[in-house]
């Protein structure tokens, strides 16, 4: 069929009125393009082969119309059709044989699809209709990474593609005068001006603080800008561009109200993280954390590389889904996974060196004599000639090796990553080391279009050596307190001993003596199935395991020291594997109804907890030559068990009317194992509810306040961290006798039955406004709450006379309350946002506690000093930390002997004379991080401080104390001397006198503290150098850790908490803040690599 | 539709594989590598089990070493030692303070050995297990379980007077376990009472094995421990005191003195035909091994030892030339690794110290030393002290110069029944001393506070390696003394018990 050729004798403006018809049409046609993707349009398909010579242009337009579908649309006055032209072309384009007839004229061609619009150059730049032509470019992520899948499209237009595996796009007929938009979900939409420019490369974003990124919640994901409750996020963009070797790294000071502290140095002691304070006595106050949906009891084994992003759940309202065990508040961990993206593989590299950052001054060997003198010891001291400070003997230069790699990719059906890491970190204490390895496969796979299952799989192997921690023998204590004037062995080899105390060994000796490793083996997965029902509603199983192996083995050479010598000899061995299982079914549903906005989910848990241990010490070894527990002559076992089973329905039921009211309801029914018979089931509701104001019509446009919500919430959580088989009465079947010379079985009671023991419950209340402000520039978090615990787990004293003996004569019953309030704020500001960037996040929170209850108003005393006493105390009015001795009134210049406040005015020292001496409880605790690039460089540093705490340093009564005859800070040098003298540091106390060293305000210090905790120097190297190394990126940095210290605290470190570690939780809860020989803090340069494939 | 109708079955299969367990069996989680209240106590062997848990009682601190502190480190016997740790400072200084975590914890030891025999004395009643009526098995239960809570009162009533007398100990309710304090007359007449059921219940023997019949309470055990316990009671009898001293001796069980002294206490004749009732451990098994022995001799630890013998007690074996109860009693090493205040201040190499070598072999904690609890001769010696006091001078003197031939020395004689009565004691300080009867031999005959008071003790300072003058220890003894405070937590947890007088 011969086509008809439309002539259109028309001025510009008619032509432009049809182009506008036109173009609707053509937009329609290309939306559809556009719609799908991989649709190659008819101009790209078609091919052809034209030869005439001297042909009039209107002639070879006809034989193209023949031979094709194509016609042409054209002015006649202004496209001179009667130009003489060859053509010659075998199997092109029709873009290139446009090109070719139409160059070095006026005339621009467009095409679109079987249409072929020629027109003439516009007159001037105010040509509405432009001049168009080809586009094309890179889309890549800001690691250099090419991202498929990107919509690239013209601004006010459907016309647009995405961009191929290789980040690669090109869109044909751009005009000059418009604008091309760039989006891809999770990354910030940008958007670029096209002008001249024919090649555009794109670095997108990930969105950060968008109010419209998708966050996990429990059971589940929600938009940020639909969250009622306290949830805070920390994608892993916000700590990948530096080392981690602990979640707690990415984590120390980035969220307020969470509280993150590390308690010790060693490598393996980990973070202690507390959202919103503590909010218990003696059951344990971590948070839950949930790796992948699954439950886990810890989190040092998490390698930081591997997660995605971290969802903190910090009021009743969103962790109230987790009943029973949210009561400390929700750590969700989401790993990475892959995605339908080109196989990308990535590799990242460590080293570092680290050293203690500040050593104390102690008395050498000369001042050291002096003050044994003084204090009446005598010996040959010809015997002893060295001069040790034993800091320089213990601490060393420590390395950290971390490599990981990791390889994620997919396509439309399956999805992968897969990751392995290998860390290996000295402590900065002879002895100390860590050493983990890693290794993750995270698998999604669609079945069909309803059904897509999946797989989250871990494994890790730890082990460390740690130094011993806490007490006057700790090595922090024992390099400050052992004797200058010997060296690590003595002549026959054995460990050289302090001149005046025969039991005490020196520091390195302490360190060498007891060889010991503790080995984890962990592994932990969960397989998932997600059944789409209908569009709305949908089903998830999910399947999740916990294995762990751990094991611990050490041992005493019956040789060197004396107490290896009084046992000829002790090892033990310890091993204990523990083995949980969760199954999870849940049913959501989502609708958007007009303006409404309905969600809901219900869901059915069980659970199950079961472990085994069991434990061999033996002593008697013939020889040092072997240091297992078989070989020692005498050998006792021990054996336990353990199991907890749980039982959980839950739902939620949430509702957004036109994203301006939104409502959320909770509620979870928790049964578990170890509540008493009397009350096995637990119920947990909360409803929260927000306000986005500036939905509101009244609102209207304003660049100051772009986004505002209110939010607030209640509800009821609870810890159900009670002892296993807390509720029964234990009879021990380990009471063995000696009767006819041999040893028989026997029996015995070991504690009280308490049917009615239950979870402790916290009613929790937040109040929260989120906002934008100017132009996004700055968002800012707010958040008011209270939490009332009641039912708080207490060891009741039970009279003695009641027969359980000693240790258990305590009997745990829900007897105490307490309460904690806080106000916390996060602000993130993009300061500038040129070519050089730079961009601030401050938080800042302040919590208050108060114990409202405690059994019969009796204080609980914990914190053990060695022959002191204990120093912290829980309190009733009090807040939770606080300490507790005699107020120290200076020395007296008479006698050299401290004074004491008599508080009781009873004349002489006594139990009446104690009282608060100063409280653990930060004032507030603060982080601030910066962040700058410029082209490829970037600098970021984070300061971290705490406020108004205080630090009961019990390492100075072994320090400055005098009264053993062991070495002594330096500051002793300003001791009483003589009658008349007056100063602040007693006289030297003799043998054993504690009077001195009494636990008094005396060792109280103000333990603010603000930390340069890390700063970090990036560079990305030019695309030139990657591509000769093949790769898309290549990444190198340095990062310094704790640089810098303003702190008035006179120990190693402020950053200590000796009962921090462990797991006596009421000690951990009650006596935080106490230096008692804490392995100090150190001071790290590393360079890393980062390398992309 | 078909689809939806697909998954509806995968729904329904999962729903029906959670839902096929019962909630209620998988919620039900119980102890299993230990017995509970509910499983432990059903059966004549659940019984049996239950009595060799109530012995190992004998292996808490209290018995381990507490009650010779009490008895020899309290009295002019001995001195702290160790570091002058505080709170056994405080009884050698006679300065005990309420809130001692040693008193609380004498205190807790001793009930709990009661608190089991409650149970077991309270489950006897309705267990109906056949076996227990075999063998007279349910009447050597019930007698072995009197006689350990009768003990254990004994010691708490010596130490703390009149105590809450708990016989049910099955509650941790407040309104049950906060019991009053009885009065010291109480408790004793609780104590024979106890011992009256012992002694009419329990055999002379177990078999013919002194291994199980010297660690087990038998008859001899409870007539001798009520010789004791009417001697030492306020109201005391002195003809109740002969008597049962001689159901003792003419005991059908055939106690008799072994031979030699210092064999009694070489460990290689523990369970001798002397010894009434001992603490039976058993070396290198930790689990029944006594450590307390570590804190008395073993110097190669390099630390003080506790419970050091005094000038006095060394002068006392000096006074009657009584070599084999000192050696067998008192060791003299040389100068160990430390200063000793009362003997070596300035670590002489010269001067020996003396330790308490009662029990002889610490083996790293590890010992299988028996500490003898009752044996003849204290039972012979407290015959003559009830003899001389009823007026049987001679007799006394019969029964005294028995004990004094074991040792190889000479027959006393005596002028008075003051000065016999002085002489008997002095014979149990020499033969029983560091087992734990001193301190109630001086408050039974009314002379602790004059002997404290009277000791002409010192102790030195060393400086700059020259010994000190002599620095005089004064005890500054006075009735309060006598009994320790009650503990203060107990007082916190209990509302309802009374302090005794001296303290506060």
């Amino acid at each position: 069929m011969k086509k008809k050729r439309i002539r259109v004798p028309v001025n510009h403006r008619v032509l432009f009125k049809l182009w506008k018809i036109m173009r609707l049409s053509v937009f329609f046609l290309l939306l559809f393009v556009a719609q799908t993707f991989a649709t190659v349009t008819y101009s790209q398909q078609t091919r052809l082969t034209l030869k005439m010579q001297s042909a009039k242009v209107i002639d070879v337009l006809n034989k193209i119309e023949d031979e094709s579908e194509f016609f042409f649309l054209f002015n006649q006055k202004l496209v001179n059709v009667d130009r003489q032209i060859n053509v010659d072309v075998r199997d092109e384009s029709i873009d290139k044989i446009l090109s070719g007839i139409f160059e070095n004229t006026n005339v621009n061609y467009m095409v679109k699809d079987r249409q072929i619009i020629l027109t003439t150059a516009p007159l001037g730049t105010d040509s509405e209709l432009g001049q168009q032509k080809p586009v094309s470019g890179k889309v890549t992520d800001t690691s250099g990474v090419p991202l498929p899948g990107v919509s690239v499209v013209i601004k006010g237009t459907t016309t647009g593609t995405i961009s191929n595996v290789n980040g690669a796009y090109s869109i044909s007929n751009v005009p000059n005068n418009t604008t091309l938009v760039f989006s891809f979900i999770g990354m910030k939409t940008q958007e670029v001006e096209v002008g001249n420019k024919v090649s555009i490369n794109m670095v997108m974003e990930e969105l950060t603080i968008g109010i419209n990124e998708v966050v996990a919640i429990g059971y589940g994901t929600m938009k940020k800008s639909d969250i009622t409750g306290a949830l805070s996020v920390v994608s892993s963009k916000e700590f990948e561009s530096r080392s981690t070797t602990h979640l707690g790294d990415a984590l120390e000071g980035k969220i307020a109200g969470v509280q993150i502290s590390k308690p010790s140095g060693q490598p393996q002691a980990g973070y202690n993280i507390r959202i919103r304070g503590i909010s218990t006595i003696t059951a344990g106050s971590e948070p839950l954390y949930i790796v992948d949906g699954v439950p886990t009891t810890s989190i040092n084994e998490v390698e930081p590389t591997d997660i995605e992003s971290i969802s903190i759940l910090k009021d009743a309202s969103s962790a109230a889904i987790y009943g029973a065990s949210g009561s400390n508040g929700v750590v969700l961990i989401t790993t990475k996974r892959g995605s339908n993206q080109a196989t990308k593989v990535n590799f990242n590299a460590y080293y570092g060196v680290a050293n203690v950052w500040k050593k104390q001054d102690v008395l050498d060997a000369g001042q050291y004599k002096d003050l044994m003198t003084e204090m009446g010891k005598s010996t040959d001291w010809s015997l002893y000639k060295y001069n040790n400070n034993w800091q320089d003997r213990v601490f060393r230069s420590a390395q950290t090796k971390n490599s990981q790699i990791s390889v994620s990719g997919g396509n439309e059906k399956t999805s992968f990553y897969l990751s392995s890491s290998y860390l290996k970190q000295e402590g900065i204490v002879i002895t100390n080391s860590l050493e983990k390895y890693n290794f993750r496969i995270n698998l999604d796979h669609k079945i069909s279009d309803i059904v897509k299952v999946g797989t989250s799989i871990s494994y890790n192997k730890w082990s460390d050596k740690s130094v011993s921690e806490g007490g006057k023998w700790s090595t922090a204590n024992a390099i400050l307190t052992g004797s200058p004037v010997t060296d690590v062995y003595n002549e026959d080899g054995t460990f050289s001993i302090n001149p005046f105390i025969s039991d005490l060994e020196n520091p390195v000796a302490l360190l060498l003596q007891d060889e010991h490793e503790y080995k984890n083996y962990r592994f932990n997965g969960n397989m998932y199935a997600e059944i789409s029902i209908l569009k709305e509603l949908k089903f998830k199983s999910m399947f999740g395991v916990e294995e762990q192996n751990g094991s611990y083995h050490s041992w005493i050479d019956p040789v060197r020291s004396r107490w290896g010598r009084t046992n000829q000899g002790l090892a033990s061995y310890t091993n204990s594997l523990n083995f949980y299982w969760i199954s999870e079914n849940t049913l959501s549903f989502n609708k958007v109804i007009n303006k409404h906005n309905i969600g809901a989910m219900a869901g059915f848990i069980t659970s199950e907890r079961k472990g085994e241990g069991s434990s061999i010490d033996a002593k008697g070894f013939g020889s040092p030559a072997v240091h297992t527990v078989n070989a020692g002559a005498t050998r006792n076992a021990g054996y336990w068990e353990a199991a907890k089973s749980n039982v959980s329905f839950l739902g939620r039921i949430n509702y957004g009317y036109a994203d301006k009211y939104l409502l959320t309801a909770n509620f979870r029914a928790d049964a578990s194992s170890v509540f008493g018979a009397n009350s096995k089931w637990g119920y947990f509701p909360s409803f929260s509810a927000g306000w986005r104001i500036s939905k509101e019509g009244f609102y209207g446009e304003n660049n100051v306040i772009n986004d505002l919500k209110i939010r607030a919430g209640w509800g009821v959580v609870g810890n159900d961290q009670v002892g296993d088989y807390s509720s029964f009465g234990l009879v021990s079947p380990g009471s063995f006798y000696v009767i006819g010379g041999a040893k028989v079985p026997g029996t015995a009671i070991s504690s009280m039955e308490n049917a009615d023991l239950k979870w402790e419950q916290t009613a929790q209340t937040n109040i929260g406004v989120d906002a934008s402000l100017l132009n996004n520039r700055i968002s800012l978090t707010a958040d008011y709450y209270t939490k009332n615990t009641t039912d708080m787990l207490l060891n009741s004293p039970i009279p003695g006379s009641v027969g359980m003996g000693y240790d258990g004569s305590f009997a745990t019953k829900n007897i105490g309350s307490m309460t904690n309030k806080g106000l916390e704020f996060q602000i993130s500001s993009k300061n500038l946002v040129g070519e050089l960037k730079w961009t601030t996040d401050f938080n800042i929170s302040f919590n208050k506690s108060k114990i409202t209850k405690l059994d019969k108003g009796v204080p609980i005393k914990t914190g053990y000093i060695s022959f002191r006493g204990n120093v912290a105390i829980a309190k009733e009015g009090e807040p939770l930390g606080m300490f507790f001795g005699y107020v120290a009134d200076g020395v007296d210049p008479q006698t050299g002997l401290m004074k004491y406040k008599d508080l009781d005015k009873s004349g002489d020292l006594n139990d009446g004379d104690q009282t608060m001496i100063g409280n653990a409880n930060p004032d507030f605790t603060y982080g601030l991080t910066n962040n700058f690039s410029y082209k490829r460089v970037t600098f970021s540093f984070f300061f971290q401080g705490v406020q108004g705490n205080d630090i009961f340093n019990a390492s100075r009564i072994e320090t400055e104390g005098m009264y053993l005859a062991i070495n002594q800070l330096a500051t002793v040098a300003d001791r009483w001397k003589k009658p008349g003298d007056i100063t602040n540091i007693p006289g030297s106390a003799g043998n054993g006198d504690d009077h001195n060293s009494l636990l008094s305000s005396r060792y109280v210090e103000d333990g603010s503290y603000l930390r340069l905790k890390s700063a970090t120097l990036g560079y990305d190297l030019p695309k030139s150098i990657c591509n000769k190394l093949r790769a898309q990126k290549l990444y190198l940095y340095v990062t310094g850790e704790n640089l810098l210290t303003f702190t008035k605290y006179s120990g190693f470190d402020p950053e200590v908490s000796i009962y921090g570690t462990g797991t006596d939780n009421a000690l951990k809860n009650i006596a935080p803040g106490v230096d008692y020989g804490v392995y100090p803090q150190s001071r790290t340069f590393l360079f890393g690599i980062n390398l992309t494939f | 539709m078909k689809k939806i109708y697909h998954s509806i079955r995968i729904l329904s299969l999962l729903l029906i594989i959670t839902l096929s367990f019962s909630c209620k069996d998988f919620l039900d989680v119980r102890p299993t590598t230990t017995l509970n209240t509910g499983n432990a106590f059903n059966s004549a062997q659940d019984l049996n089990n239950a009595i060799s848990g109530a012995y190992r009682t004998f292996y808490t601190e209290y018995y381990q070493w507490d009650y010779i502190l009490l008895g020899d480190v309290r009295s002019d016997n001995a001195y702290c030692g160790g570091t002058n740790d505080a709170p056994i400072y405080d009884y050698d200084q006679l300065t005990i303070k309420t809130g001692s975590d040693r008193m609380i914890r004498n205190w807790c030891d001793l009930y709990q050995g009661i608190g089991r025999c409650n149970i077991i004395i309270g489950k006897l009643n309705e267990i109906t297990d056949p076996e227990l009526n075999k063998n007279d098995l349910r009447k050597k239960i019930l007698g072995q379980a009197s006689f350990l809570r009768a003990y254990h009162y004994f010691n708490l009533v010596k130490n703390y007077g009149g105590v809450p007398l708990e016989l049910n100990s099955n509650s941790a309710d407040p309104t049950k376990t906060n019991l009053p304090r009885s009065t010291e007359k109480e408790v004793y007449d609780q104590i024979v009472k106890d011992l009256e059921v012992a002694i009419s219940n329990l055999p002379d023997k177990f078999s013919d094995d002194n291994k199980e019949n010297k660690v087990r309470a038998t008859k001899g055990a409870a007539n001798a421990l009520m010789a004791k316990v009417w001697a030492q009671r306020a109201d005391r009898d002195y003809t109740k005191v002969i008597s049962y001293c001689n159901a003792v001796i003419n005991s059908p069980a055939g106690y008799k003195l072994q031979a030699s002294y210092a064999e009694l206490f070489d460990g290689d004749h523990y369970m001798n035909d002397e010894s009434i009732l001992e603490i039976s451990f058993m070396g290198g098994d930790w689990d029944v091994s006594n450590w307390g022995v570590q804190l008395f001799v073993a110097p190669e630890d390099g630390w003080q030892k506790y419970c050091v013998p005094s000038k006095d007690l060394v002068n006392a074996y000096n006074s009657e030339n009584d070599v084999i109860r000192q050696d067998a009693n008192i060791v003299f090493w040389d100068n160990p690794d430390w200063a000793d205040e009362n003997w070596d201040p300035c670590m002489d190499p010269d001067i020996k110290v003396p330790f308490n070598y009662k029990e002889k072999h610490p083996d790293g904690w590890n010992s299988g030393d028996h500490p003898v609890l009752l044996r003849l001769a204290d039972i012979i010696l407290l015959k003559a002290e009830a003899q001389n006091e009823t007026g049987d001078m001679s007799g006394a003197l019969t029964s005294l110069n028995i004990i004094r031939e074991r040792a190889g020395i000479s027959d006393q004689t005596a002028s008075s029944k003051e000065d016999l009565r002085a002489k008997v004691l002095k014979e149990r300080r020499l033969e029983l001393a560091f087992e734990g009867h001193r301190f109630d031999d001086l408050v039974r005959l009314g002379i602790f506070v004059s002997t404290m008071n009277g000791l002409n003790d010192y102790k030195f300072t060393c400086g700059d390696g020259v010994q000190s003058d002599p620095i005089k220890i004064n005890y500054n003894a006075t009735n309060d003394n006598i009994l320790c405070p009650i503990p203060q937590r107990e007082r916190d947890t209990n509302p309802n018990l009374t302090q005794n007088p001296g303290y506060n």
